[in-house]
């Protein structure tokens, strides 16, 4: 965080989604503020957090949203899902109930987001191993067979939760970096929402008015 | 589909001049989805059919008629002479198209054995539309007889066509100068839309980072392009523009290497759009071009389609009416509260432009907000002097104004009257429907009510369309500034004994409350002060009377000048005597009476019992009284006692609404009540997952803050939409449930 956060020369959208209580806050706040709080309570609306990491040198500002995921608390969908690049789509391994409802979350994803969003399913709470309801090879074969990407971690002692975000904003920057190469203008449309490639020459920051 | 090719290469002639007296030729294209899939290329087909007159009118022609300005006449002569061209290219095109037609008749009548020759080619396209859930539009634009070579036969056609579409009556007489647009809908079942001028399915490539190109349904519709997604009927369209008007059309850039792409370049950023063929997208650009030049016409649009009919008949009327400015004030005296929108066939010649929104007009807001607020009764003239068309607005006076007034009103400053184009800026609903319930009759009624019965008493004179400039300011000045006649004479002299005695048992409490209304409305006490010695100039009696329950008084009180200590006492007084119905005004959204206090000198902003206007009617939910009071002074971010901004009690009460309202105009979230809580941790407390959502992505907004160019500007706008618009339905269900209930209980 701090001022380095405030230079960036991809900002990505990466929305956070799964049932009630599988731990995407936790997820998130220990992502972005390494916390951890086993007394969490509901999200309401929205909640958002931002950390930037570096992906093959350049620097990749990830936005992360956070959504309740229980319905009466949820407020926008097609706006949440608006712009985003990148979702965790996040289950208990010991509930077998939220890896159920995946499926429900798949298609959510189909109807609102943009239809190469990158998605990694993400089996949270692997610290309870003596709990474990879902397999781990059973969602590694569900992962494939969708095609997404697929990873396990406990974001109470943070396992993986440093590589889930660090895979899935790699992998956005693949994607989005080669979708550049010989396609047309680049930062084309300016500030459409959430990504802006910025010219290299110029980051978006030094244009302020300031001058 | 093997004809698609053949059938795109044709495309263009879906924009044909054609009218024959009996047969309307009419060239529809076919927009079909095949499957699920987002990309495939979607195949169009075309198909000529034959409608006669009768076969028309049950289908129900929408005309649309915009009136051409000289100026641009001469583009369009360009446009009619290629167009006349393109006539003879869709001669040849036709036999393309009846090949076209054989080979996609022969198809449907294998696919479909049952389907006989005998079949008309009209139940083949129904047959087809509903099997392949074909989405058609067609639109033929026709051009009217601008041109005098085609002209003369062509506009008894026109006529016989509007007349079996019965609008024929509101035709301009100038039809000469008119361009009709003329939009049927087919039996696909797809819902009759009046005012979509264009519609069919472009790709547009998302503004992510992917650049996805996703398919959708567009339409070019009042000054709009919307967008749908296929499941178009559970959700609203998606507003691609707002205003047409203020964007621009152009080919795109020749490094996109797919065909048939053009750019809507609008003041922020770039729409790239392609459509299914080459021909396919010069007919989109044309319509768009041609929309934003009827809407650049826009305000012309409407006024030059008036103007000319009005220069010979109507305008000997409004020029009685403007010359004297008492007939307005007469007329609008027996006004009722209940706003009823007024028939555009009786505004004076107002003509066919409104003919699109009628059906629309009372519950729909798919009218342009200046087609609703035209119609608001007076708004048809110049509220100050009567000139006809009126294209600009004072927000917070809610009149509307002819130029030259508009620039006397300008230059009060906007701590008087805000001006605004009713063309050219953009109207938000809350600002519309303040100035929906408002308007130039009632707000007339109010800042003339005690206009002199005699012409010769009033002074400075009353001005017409035709006054000089410092006449206008002089009337205006007096009007608006000085309040010279919303306030009677006799009223304060009648008043002024009884009023005495009052002010004497209220005093007492002048002390404390006048604390309180200093401290809240330093801001308003320095207009008010401008206006308290344009008042003594004016009125050289109000000093010596000094009656608290006229308005005059209280207006004198609302200045808070330390020297005149007795006007204080006065109008505290006179504000405990009116709070009650200033209270209630901004429970029940009553604009006209709040706009009526104002006039009187009664002062809106201040802090009563611990509150204001501005925290009453947020807390009531009245977007509109919300939106007056702020346009009126009221400061955003205005504390009550327990030092509660608006936006506190918008987000305990869960009015979403206003929370929307709120933050657009720049309310401060972060400001903590006297038992420190922010309106996020009050909605937080109170569940409410929508203002949380608000209010947190304004938050991160502002943490983008540095960026000249905010990259969240465009998410925040939409999450603010999106949430400002399901809750706008919701207060609409609940309202209508309400009501609902309420009948019955009636009943019972």
């Amino acid at each position: 965080m701090g001022s380095r956060d405030d230079e960036y020369d991809y900002l990505f959208k990466v929305v956070l989604i799964g049932d009630s209580g599988v731990g995407k806050s936790n997820l998130l706040s220990r992502f972005t503020r390494n916390e951890f709080n086993l007394e969490s309570k509901s999200t309401i609306g929205v909640e958002f957090a931002t950390r930037s990491i570096s992906v093959e040198g350049k620097t990749v500002k990830a936005q992360i949203w956070d959504t309740a995921g229980q319905e009466r608390y949820r407020a926008i969908t097609s706006a949440y899902y608006r712009g985003a690049v990148g979702a965790l789509l996040v289950y208990d391994i010991a509930k077998h109930v939220t890896y159920e409802n995946v499926e429900r979350w798949l298609k959510e994803l189909r109807d609102h987001a943009d239809q190469n969003i990158v998605i990694m399913l993400v089996g949270n709470k692997s610290d309870l191993r003596h709990l474990r309801a879902v397999p781990t090879d059973e969602a590694k074969i569900y992962a494939e067979r969708n095609q997404l990407s697929f990873i396990e971690t406990s974001a109470l002692d943070s396992t993986n939760v440093e590589a889930a975000f660090t895979n899935i904003l790699t992998e956005i920057y693949k994607s989005v970096s080669n979708k550049h190469v010989g396609s047309d203008r680049q930062g084309y449309g300016g500030g459409g929402g959430t990504i802006i490639p910025a010219p290299p020459t110029e980051p978006p920051k030094k244009q302020c008015c300031n001058s | 589909m093997p004809t698609s090719s053949l059938a795109t290469s044709s495309t263009s002639s879906s924009f044909s001049l054609s009218t024959t007296h009996t047969v309307h030729e009419l060239i529809t294209f076919f927009s079909c989805e095949e499957d699920e899939e987002e990309d495939l290329p979607c195949s169009s087909s075309f198909t000529r059919t034959h409608f006669d007159k009768s076969g028309i009118r049950t289908s129900k022609v929408i005309t649309r008629t915009v009136a051409i300005s000289p100026e641009t006449k001469r583009k369009m002569m360009r446009m009619e002479e290629e167009r006349r061209e393109r006539r003879v290219q869709l001669e040849l095109e036709k036999a393309q198209i009846r090949a076209a037609q054989k080979v996609r008749e022969a198809q449907e009548v294998t696919a479909a054995k049952n389907l006989r020759e005998s079949g008309s080619k009209r139940s083949l396209v129904r047959r087809a539309a509903k099997r392949t859930k074909v989405k058609i539009a067609s639109i033929l634009i026709r051009d009217s007889s601008r041109d005098d070579t085609l002209g003369r036969s062509k506009r008894g056609n026109s006529l016989e066509w509007d007349n079996s579409a019965g609008c024929s009556s509101r035709f301009p007489e100038t039809f000469s100068d008119s361009r009709l647009l003329e939009m049927f809908q087919h039996p696909s079942g797809m819902p009759i839309e009046p005012d979509v001028m264009m519609e069919g399915y472009l790709y547009k490539r998302s503004s992510n980072a992917f650049k996805t190109w996703n398919r959708r349904w567009f339409q070019i519709k009042d000054k709009q392009l919307l967008y749908s997604h296929r499941s178009s009927d559970l959700e609203p369209p998606t507003v691609m523009e707002e205003n047409l008007r203020i964007c621009l059309v152009r080919p795109a850039p020749s490094n996109i290497d797919r065909i048939g792409c053009f750019e809507l370049v609008t003041p922020t950023r770039i729409h790239l759009l392609q459509a299914d063929s080459e021909s396919l997208c010069q007919d989109w650009m044309r319509a768009l071009q041609r929309t934003i030049l009827a809407l650049h016409e826009g305000g012309d649009s409407t006024d030059a389609d008036s103007s000319s009919p009005r220069n010979k008949t109507v305008s000997a009327s409004s020029n009685v009416s403007a010359s004297n400015a008492i007939s307005p004030t007469s007329n609008q005296l027996d006004i009722t509260k209940g706003r009823s929108v007024s028939d555009p066939a009786s505004t004076s010649g107002s003509t066919s432009t409104n003919i699109p929104f009628m059906a629309s007009s009372t519950s729909q807001p798919s009218s342009t907000a200046f087609e609703q607020i035209r119609r608001v009764p007076g708004n048809e003239v110049c509220a100050d002097c009567g000139s006809p068309s009126p294209k600009w607005v004072s927000i917070n006076l809610g009149v509307i104004l002819c130029i030259e007034c508009s620039g006397a009103h300008r230059s009060l400053g906007v701590q008087v009257s805000k001006v605004r184009s009713l063309c050219m800026d953009s109207i938000d609903n809350e600002l519309r429907d303040v100035l929906l319930s408002l308007g130039n009759r009632q707000v007339n009624a109010i800042f003339l009510a005690h206009l002199p019965s005699s012409p010769d008493a009033i002074v400075p004179p009353p001005i017409n369309e035709k006054s000089a400039r410092p006449a206008r300011e002089a009337w205006i000045k007096a009007k608006y500034v000085e309040r010279r006649f919303a306030v009677s004479e006799d009223t304060r002299a009648r008043s002024s004994a009884n009023s005495r005695q009052e002010h004497l048992v209220h005093k007492t409490s002048v002390e404390g409350n006048t604390n309180g209304v200093n401290r809240s409305s330093s801001y308003a006490n320095v207009q008010d002060a401008d206006q308290h010695s344009g008042l003594l100039d004016a009125d050289p009696w109000s000093a010596d009377l000094s009656i608290p329950v006229s308005p005059a008084s209280k207006r004198l009180s609302a200045c808070g000048s330390d020297t005149n200590l007795e006007a204080i006492g006065n109008s505290i007084d006179a504000k405990t005597v009116d709070w009650e119905s200033i209270k209630e005004a901004c429970e029940s959204g009553d604009l006209l009476a709040l706009l009526r206090a104002h006039a009187q000198g009664f002062d809106l902003m201040a802090l009563h019992n611990g509150t204001t206007a501005l925290h009453i009617a947020t807390r009531s939910g009245q977007t509109a009284a919300v939106e007056f009071l702020l346009l009126n002074g009221a400061k955003i971010n205005m504390l009550d006692e327990k030092l509660n901004t608006p936006l506190h009690l918008a987000a305990r009460e869960g009015h979403t609404l206003q929370v929307c309202q709120l933050l657009k105009r720049g309310a401060d979230n972060n400001l903590a009540n006297v038992d420190s809580k922010t309106p996020l941790d009050i909605a937080m407390e109170c569940t409410h997952a929508d203002i949380v959502t608000l209010f947190r992505v304004t938050i991160m907004r502002n943490e983008f803050n540095a960026d000249f160019n905010n990259p969240m500007d465009e998410t925040v706008e939409v999450v603010i939409s999106d949430i400002a618009r399901r809750a706008a339905t919701e207060k609409e269900q609940k309202k209508t449930a309400s009501l609902k209930e309420t009948s019955e209980t009636s009943q019972i």
